[in-house]
């Protein structure tokens, strides 16, 4: 409803814009920052302003990772052990050096502290392996452990041993913010010493003295917050030069309609558009820029096939009626791959992207190294689709018929589309075949994908490295295992032959074997990954490259 | 009297109980996975929904979990919100004089105003000045707040630009706060503005309160407006009125000092419930017009489940409305000498 308003809007708007500040960036956002503590932040606009503020060893720029407080590192033969060469004079924001220790006492606190929803818990899974502090892992994760996985060494370089080789450290090591340990002890937080070690394990530290007042190398520094604003202002000791905005402002905004006319009056530089409805509104408006295609980051859309649903409703494993569908529905190749051939992917962009979506080979995301162009997908094709439902369930399917659940998410517009999608194609396809579509509230959709009892969803995953997003998707000891229940031990020992194997260049063709085999076993299927869309005021310069790196050191007048 | 008010006083915690065990016990009716989804913030979270269950203590008896919210309640921890990334209480303080500011800016128009309206359409009953504020009252109470809100942004900000979109302050004024420069005494951004002597920074906040203001005025006019209608027609109708009209005193007395005093118990407790409704008319008018108050927060933690935050929402509410009933009756008293309490 609010939406019908902004068109109005803009054609009501007739007074000239007046710009911020040339040296000031006001960033309009929907929902406010809450804790920036790095350890805990994993919401997006908790995760924004602490990327401004601090730092890692490494830098993840959309998916090629780039030394930024360190200035190299050496990975050991057996991709266990990675020593880190730490770059020199970097200043923190309350004006004390960075030296070895703090680099130290940064990675051992974010392997330390931390609640089960946090970026250190997501850390410690793929770090070690750990997917919390049970008491199980509290026995024998002591501080002696700790610390003699993470040290300096006597050239003042870190050294961080791990059991095991982990494909994607560098994505973790780009999170693990370095902070100064002398102000964090000074402030009552860990000493960095065994003594309050069982007292920080798995602590929530979302509001610690340094969520408080934060300090941190970046190229931001926190000036003061209130409920509505997150004020930053260049930090002139910057290592890597002072920022061409000075001040920063984030300022929440719920209203949709006065984020836009804020944008358009020049009261805002950078705000948070609603949809493309609105953006197309604001092609034209000369003192707005839009931007409608920028690329996603490590980020991919799937539909997962779920091979045993748990649901009480349907049919034992095995039977067929035309009302319902067995438990173990997917569990037949040849109804995944009728199923991934109704799905109509030009219907899917035009209808649910409005046109702004990459076709896909993979499930892995588009900027991902391991991505491979020349792999096909299956396709849309209603010919294969009946081919393939003649095959299903030793030829009975077709005979029976089915009755398949849809859900789709309240709220989700895209669910609805490939709901829409399926029970077109399923019902012209044969007279028998059915698509009951019902709507569940995101929460209870998310619950419900957990428990598997969900026939198949659509969903978005994230992850920087391969294995990562694979493992996460399809391994049964993987995050979604409930909701695929996929027990495929070929494909597990694929995935773990080039998760263990070093380097990039040696692991890429054996990804290129493990989703051409994906995509032959339909486990899931890829879907054209959404274009990112932006307004921004017409001066402001650099937004593409923001959109990849997140800091707005990169943004200009 | 003293009795009364100790006895009224007494039944608040009583209230507040009822109120958050109420709250509590409805959140029981989730299962209490899709509670705990309502903590994470991505898929990659749903791994660890048993963790959160456990240290969260979803899994406890709905008896356990108030007791334990209780527990840390009494001891001056109403929990962390996580939808303002601070304690509960925290947010409270920060919050609640933006809102108390807002209430207040928004109850002397809106008193006076719908019953002077409500007292000039009853005694102009049948005339044009009777039918026009009827139809004012319809009109403000069939128009949805957003829609109202929506259409005075558009119009004032967009178009007109005469005032100041979102916020309590714009980002220029905001930073004297932010950096100390202007303190925060009472909390209340125009008066700690005056106080500092920045004419310029009060102006800024008048500006942006005119908007929501006007917004939770037409919300809660409507009701006061028609209540003061009938409640002073049933007066003017009275045998007193008469006899005074009778005894020929002049019109404006007879309207002033008895028909308006009459009904003024009316009046009084539709004022009274005004104050209440205003905390729910703010959910909304703070969020349209990203006003700092407690409502917008709470609107947030109601979407987002988080269930500390809702709570001392309720609190904060509960003792509003149980306050607000109090000052009524005790108003009662002096306006109708024979309301006695023992």
């Amino acid at each position: 409803m609010k939406r019908l308003f902004i068109p109005l809007t803009l054609a009501l708007i007739a007074s000239p814009a007046l710009a911020t500040p040339k040296d000031a960036l006001v960033y309009q956002i929907a929902s406010a920052t809450a804790s920036v503590e790095p350890v805990q932040a994993v919401v997006t606009y908790d995760v924004l302003p602490v990327q401004q503020m601090f730092e890692g060893l490494y830098l993840d720029n959309f998916g090629k990772y780039e030394p930024l407080l360190a200035t190299s590192s050496t990975l050991s033969k057996d991709g266990k052990t990675t020593t880190f060469n730490l770059r020199k004079n970097v200043k923190f924001h309350d004006g004390s050096t960075m030296n070895c220790a703090d680099a130290e006492y940064s990675m051992r606190r974010t392997l330390l502290v931390g609640s089960e929803t946090s970026l250190a818990s997501q850390i410690r899974a793929n770090m070690l392996n750990i997917s919390g502090f049970t008491p199980e892992v509290k026995k024998t994760y002591t501080f002696a452990k700790l610390s003699s996985m993470v040290k300096c060494n006597a050239a003042g370089q870190l050294v961080l041993t791990l059991d095991r080789n982990v494909p994607s450290l560098l994505d973790s090591i780009a999170q693990i913010y370095i902070v100064p340990m002398k102000a964090l002890v000074a402030g009552g937080d860990w000493s960095g010493t065994a003594k309050d070690f069982d007292a920080f394990i798995g602590k929530d530290v979302a509001n610690s003295t340094l969520a408080q007042k934060p300090i941190g190398t970046g190229a931001y520094q926190f000036v003061a917050r209130d409920p509505s604003r997150f004020v930053l202002k260049g930090f002139d000791g910057y290592w890597g030069g002072a920022p061409a905005l000075k001040n920063v402002i984030l300022q929440k905004v719920d209203s949709d309609t006065a984020r836009v006319l804020a944008l358009q009056k020049g009261d805002a530089d950078i705000a948070l558009i609603p949809d493309r409805d609105t953006l197309a509104k604001l092609k034209g408006v000369p003192s707005v820029k839009v931007y409608e295609d920028l690329p996603t980051q490590n980020l991919t859309s799937v539909l997962l096939f779920n091979q045993s649903i748990k649901d009480d409703k349907l049919l034992p494993a095995g039977q067929l009626a035309e009302n319902n569908i067995p438990a173990n529905f997917f569990s037949d190749i040849h109804v995944r791959k009728a199923f991934a051939a109704m799905f109509d992917t030009k219907t899917f962009v035009k209808d649910g992207l409005q046109g702004f979506g990459l076709a896909r080979n993979t499930s892995l995301p588009t900027n991902n190294w391991a991505d491979d162009k020349t792999l096909k997908p299956p396709a849309y094709n209603l010919k294969t689709a009946e081919a393939e439902m003649k095959l299903a369930f030793g030829g009975k399917l077709w005979a029976t018929g089915f009755t398949v659940p849809l859900s789709t998410f309240g709220g989700s517009g895209l669910s609805v589309v490939v709901a829409g999608i399926f029970k077109q194609n399923i019902e012209a396809l044969n007279p028998k075949f059915h698509a009951s579509v019902s709507t569940l509230e995101l929460s209870a959709a998310n619950a419900s994908l957990l428990g598997g009892k969900l026939a198949f969803s659509a969903l978005t995953w994230g992850g920087a490295d391969p294995d990562t997003n694979l493992r996460g998707l399809f391994s049964a000891t993987g995050i979604l295992a409930p909701a695929t229940n996929i027990k495929d031990p070929k494909m597990e020992q694929m995935m773990d032959t080039a998760r263990d194997t070093v380097g990039q260049n040696a692991r890429k063709p054996l990804y290129k074997t493990l989703m051409t085999y994906l995509n032959a076993q339909t486990y899931a299927v890829p879907l054209p990954q959404p274009l990112v869309f932006a307004a921004t005021v017409s001066s402001l310069k650099g937004y593409e490259n923001f959109n990849k790196t997140n800091l707005f050191k990169v943004l200009s007048k | 009297m003293l009795s009364f008010v100790l006895r009224r006083l007494l039944a608040l915690p009583l209230i507040l109980l009822a109120v958050t065990f109420l709250i509590v016990l409805v959140m029981q009716l989730i299962p209490v996975e899709q509670r705990a989804v309502a903590y994470t913030t991505d898929l990659a979270q749903l791994g660890r929904i048993q963790e959160i269950i456990k240290t969260n203590h979803l899994d406890g008896s709905v008896f356990e979990q108030y007791w334990r919210w209780l527990g840390q309640a009494l001891g001056g921890n109403l929990g962390y919100s996580r939808t303002s990334g601070q304690p509960v209480l925290q947010t409270l303080l920060a919050r609640f004089p933006a809102t108390l500011e807002l209430a207040l800016f928004t109850l002397v128009p809106l008193i006076s105003l719908s019953v002077w309206m409500g007292s000039k359409a009853a005694v102009r009953r049948g005339r044009t000045a009777d039918a026009v504020i009827r139809v004012i009252a319809v009109v403000a109470y069939s128009t949805p707040s957003f829609v109202l809100g929506v259409w005075l942004l558009v119009i004032f900000y967009g178009a007109l630009n005469l005032l100041p979109g979102t916020g309590n302050l714009s980002n220029d004024s905001a930073i004297y706060f932010l950096t100390g420069e202007i303190k925060r005494v009472t909390g209340l951004t125009t008066i700690d503005a005056l106080l500092a002597g920045r004419l310029d920074v009060f102006w800024d906040a008048i500006k942006h309160l005119i908007m929501p203001v006007f917004t939770l005025m037409v919300v809660g006019s409507a009701g006061l407006i028609k209540g003061t209608r009938t409640s002073m027609l049933e007066a003017l109708n009275s045998d007193y009125i008469r006899t005074a009209r009778a005894k020929g005193i002049a019109e404006g007395v007879v309207i002033r000092k008895h028909a308006r005093r009459n009904a003024l118990l009316t009046i009084i407790t539709l004022a009274g419930l005004s104050v209440s409704g205003l905390l729910q008319g703010a959910v909304i008018a703070e969020t349209l017009f990203g006003y700092p108050g407690v409502g917008a927060w709470a609107a947030q933690a109601a979407a987002l489940g988080d269930l500390p935050g809702v709570l001392g929402f309720a609190l904060l509410a509960a003792t509003v409305v149980v306050l607000m009933n109090l000052a009524i009756d005790l108003a009662y008293t002096v306006i109708d000498p024979r309301v006695r309490y023992a």
